[in-house]
C-alpha cells in the first residue's frame, strides 16, 4: 500500500487515498513496536520493581500520545501523516491547528485504538465481559464501516475529509503550502524520530516474518541426560516402566512432573504434593502448576 | 483545442491496478466490519451487499465523472463524447453484474444447476481468453487496455497537455533504501553471535569486579524453591542443573549453551563453567 502512495498526480491537490491509508498504517505501527520493545526490556532488565502490574501496557499509549502531540505541535500532522508529507488544516478557514485541536487530535489518535485494543483482548481471552462491552465493540465495528463509507464519499468529492473523526474535529488533510520552519533542536529531534520510524517498521517486520529468525544462531542439541549408575540391588527394586514410583502399581491417570520428569498416578502425586510439597523421587519443591496431565491415544 | 489523444501504456495499466486497489480497500473494510457486527445476517445477504457496494463505486466514478478512481488519480478519463447513455448502461452491465451472477451459481439458487454452472464456466473461460488476446492487441496499438473498453469502443484521454509521467521519487527512494536496509539486517542479525559479544562487553566493563569474584567462594550450592525459574529461559526448570555458581538452569538450556559456546558464562553473575561440567541439582 505504501508503494501506491508514490503516485501523486491529482488535479485538485488533495491527498490520494493511498497516502492516507499508508499514513494510518504507520500510525498504527507505533503501539505494537513499542510493546515489543518494552517486552524485550522487561524480560532482560527484570522489571520486578513494578511488581505484577503490567506497566508497559499503560506506558506505550502514553509514549504514543506524546509522540503524536509533539508532531501535531511542530508540524500540524500526526507521525504517519508527516512521514508522507501531509498536513492537517481547519476545513472552513484553511488555518493550521490551534492548541485545543492539537490536544483533541492527539487524544483521539491514541485513545480510540487503545480502548478498541483493550476490548478485543478481553473478548478473545473469553473473560467475563458484560453486554455493554459487546455493544461497544459492535459500535467500533460500525465506526470502521462508517469510516470506509466516508472514504468512498471522499473519493467522489462529496466530503472534504476522509474520516468521520476529521469531520467531527473540522479538519482536512492537505499538502503543506510551504516547508515547515523549525530551529536546529526541533530539526534534530524530528530527524531522530524519522529514523525511529524505520526501526518501528523493522521491529514489526522482524516479528511478523513466518521464518523463525533466531538472533545469535541456533543452539546445538545436547544428548539425553545420562542415567545415574546405581548398585545392582537398588536397580532390582526400582519400579518397572509403566509403574507408579509411589504406589508401585500400574499408573492410573498418568501425570508427569515437569520439574523432575517422572510420571505418577494422578492421585498419588497430588496427595503427596499436598502433604509434602515435593517430588517423591527427587525431592524438588513442586506445586500444582508443575504437574502435566498425559493423554494417551 | 484538440484534446490530448496520446496516453502512455504504463499509465493506462497503472490506472487499472489503482482502481482495483481502491475498490478492494473500500469493499473489504466495509464487508469485514459489517460481518463482525452480525455474522449470521451477513452470510445471507453478502452477495447483495457486494452488488450494492460495487454499484455505488461504479456510479460514483464512471457514472458521475466518466473516469474510474484510478484514472482520476492519474489525471485520465474516458472520452466523454463516446460515452453515451447506452454505452454507460452496457459498461455497468459488463463490469458489475457478472460478479453478482456468479454468486447465484455459488449459492445454488437455480433449479438447473448443472446447465447453469457449465454456462458460467464457459463464459468465464471465454472472457479470460479474450482478455489475453485483447491485452496483446493493446500492447501493439496502445489503446483500449481492457476487453470491456474494446467492446464498447472507449478510449483513454489525458486531461493535461503535459504528457510526461510525473513520479514522486522522494518516497520511493526512501522506501527502497529502508526496505533494502531491513533485508540486510534480516540477513546479518542471525549470523552474529550476540552471546559472545555480550560476554566480551561484560568482561571489559566489569574487569575489576571479575578479579574480586575469582577470590570468592568456588562453589555455591543451588537452592531449589517453588518460585525458582531457569536463568536462561525464565520458565520453571525442567531437569534442573547448575554450573557451580548457584543459579539453576534447565538441563537443555545449560547443556545446549555449553555445547554451542565453550566459554559460556552465567548471564546473571558471569561465572565460567567449571572443568567438571554441569551437575544435577
Amino acid at each position: 500500500m505504501a508503494e501506491a502512495a508514490n503516485v501523486r498526480q491529482n488535479l485538485q491537490n488533495v491527498p490520494s487515498i493511498f497516502e492516507i491509508s499508508a499514513s494510518e498504517t504507520l500510525d498504527n505501527l507505533i503501539y505494537p513496536a513499542l510493546s515489543k520493545i518494552f517486552d524485550y526490556f522487561g524480560l532482560r532488565l527484570d522489571f520486578k520493581l513494578w511488581g505484577s502490574l503490567r506497566i508497559q501496557e499503560e506506558l506505550s499509549p502514553l509514549l504514543t500520545w506524546l509522540l503524536q502531540y509533539l508532531y501535531l505541535r511542530k508540524r500540524a500532522s500526526s507521525f504517519g501523516e508527516s512521514f508522507y508529507g501531509l498536513q492537517r488544516t481547519v476545513t472552513t478557514t484553511g488555518d493550521l491547528l490551534n492548541r485545543r485541536q492539537q490536544f483533541a487530535s492527539a487524544t483521539l489518535l491514541t485513545f480510540m485504538p487503545y480502548v478498541e485494543r483493550k476490548l478485543r483482548t478481553r473478548i478473545t481471552r473469553h473473560e467475563d465481559t458484560s453486554p455493554w462491552e459487546q455493544r461497544l465493540l459492535s459500535a467500533f465495528h460500525a465506526f470502521h464501516a462508517a469510516k470506509a463509507a466516508h472514504t468512498f464519499f471522499y473519493l467522489v468529492k462529496y466530503a472534504s475529509n476522509h474520516s468521520p473523526i476529521f469531520r467531527l474535529l473540522g479538519l482536512t488533510l492537505r499538502y503543506p503550502s510551504e516547508p515547515p520552519k523549525e530551529d536546529q533542536w526541533t530539526y534534530v529531534v524530528l530527524k531522530m524520530l524519522e529514523v525511529l520510524a524505520f526501526f518501528l517498521q523493522f521491529v514489526q517486520w522482524w516479528y511478523s516474518n513466518d521464518q523463525r529468525r533466531k538472533v545469535g544462531g541456533t543452539l546445538i542439541n545436547p544428548e539425553a541426560m545420562p542415567r545415574k549408575q546405581l548398585p545392582k540391588e537398588v536397580q532390582q527394586s526400582l519400579p518397572q516402566r509403566g509403574e507408579c514410583p509411589v504406589c508401585l502399581l500400574s499408573i492410573q491417570t498418568p501425570t508427569a512432573c515437569s520439574v523432575s520428569g517422572y510420571v505418577f498416578c494422578w492421585k498419588c502425586i497430588v496427595s503427596h504434593m499436598k502433604e509434602h510439597g515435593t517430588c517423591p523421587v527427587t525431592h524438588y519443591p513442586i506445586s500444582l502448576d508443575d504437574l502435566v496431565r498425559i493423554y494417551e491415544t | 483545442m484538440e484534446k490530448n489523444k496520446y496516453v502512455p501504456r504504463v499509465n493506462q495499466i497503472d490506472a487499472i491496478y489503482l482502481n482495483k486497489d481502491i475498490a478492494r480497500l473500500i469493499r473489504d473494510n466495509l464487508l469485514e466490519n459489517l460481518q463482525a457486527i452480525s455474522p449470521v445476517l451477513f452470510i445471507k445477504i453478502q452477495p447483495e451487499l457486494d452488488l450494492i457496494i460495487q454499484s455505488a463505486i461504479w456510479f460514483g466514478s464512471v457514472g458521475k465523472r466518466c473516469s474510474t478512481f484510478g484514472q482520476q488519480l492519474l489525471v485520465l478519463a474516458y472520452d466523454a463524447e463516446k460515452l453515451t447513455v447506452s454505452r454507460l448502461v452496457l459498461h455497468f452491465i459488463l463490469t458489475v453484474l457478472p460478479g453478482y451472477v456468479k454468486s447465484w451459481e455459488e449459492r445454488r439458487l437455480t433449479r438447473r444447476v448443472e446447465w447453469f454452472s457449465e454456462a458460467i464456466m464457459w463464459v468465464e473461460n471465454s472472457a479470460l481468453i479474450l482478455n489475453i488476446l485483447n491485452y496483446f492487441r493493446f500492447l501493439k496499438t496502445g489503446r483500449k487496455p481492457t476487453l470491456v473498453d474494446y467492446l464498447l469502443g472507449l478510449d483513454y484521454i489525458s486531461l493535461r497537455n503535459n504528457q510526461r509521467r510525473d513520479i514522486g521519487y522522494k518516497y520511493l527512494t526512501r522506501e527502497l533504501l529502508w526496505g533494502g536496509f531491513m533485508e540486510i539486517l534480516g540477513l546479518v542479525l542471525p549470523i552474529i553471535n550476540f552471546r559472545k559479544l555480550q560476554r566480551v562487553l561484560k568482561s571489559w566493563t566489569f574487569s575489576g569486579r571479575r578479579l574480586e569474584d575469582r577470590d570468592g567462594p568456588a562453589f555455591l550450592a543451588p537452592q531449589m524453591t517453588l518460585s525458582t525459574t531457569c536463568t536462561f529461559c525464565g520458565e520453571r526448570p525442567t531437569l534442573p542443573h547448575h554450573m557451580g555458581c548457584g543459579h539453576i538452569y534447565c538441563y537443555y538450556c545449560l547443556n545446549a549453551n555449553v555445547l554451542t559456546d565453550a566459554s559460556f558464562c552465567c548471564p546473571n553473575c558471569g561465572s565460567a563453567c567449571p572443568e567438571s561440567g554441569i551437575q544435577s541439582v
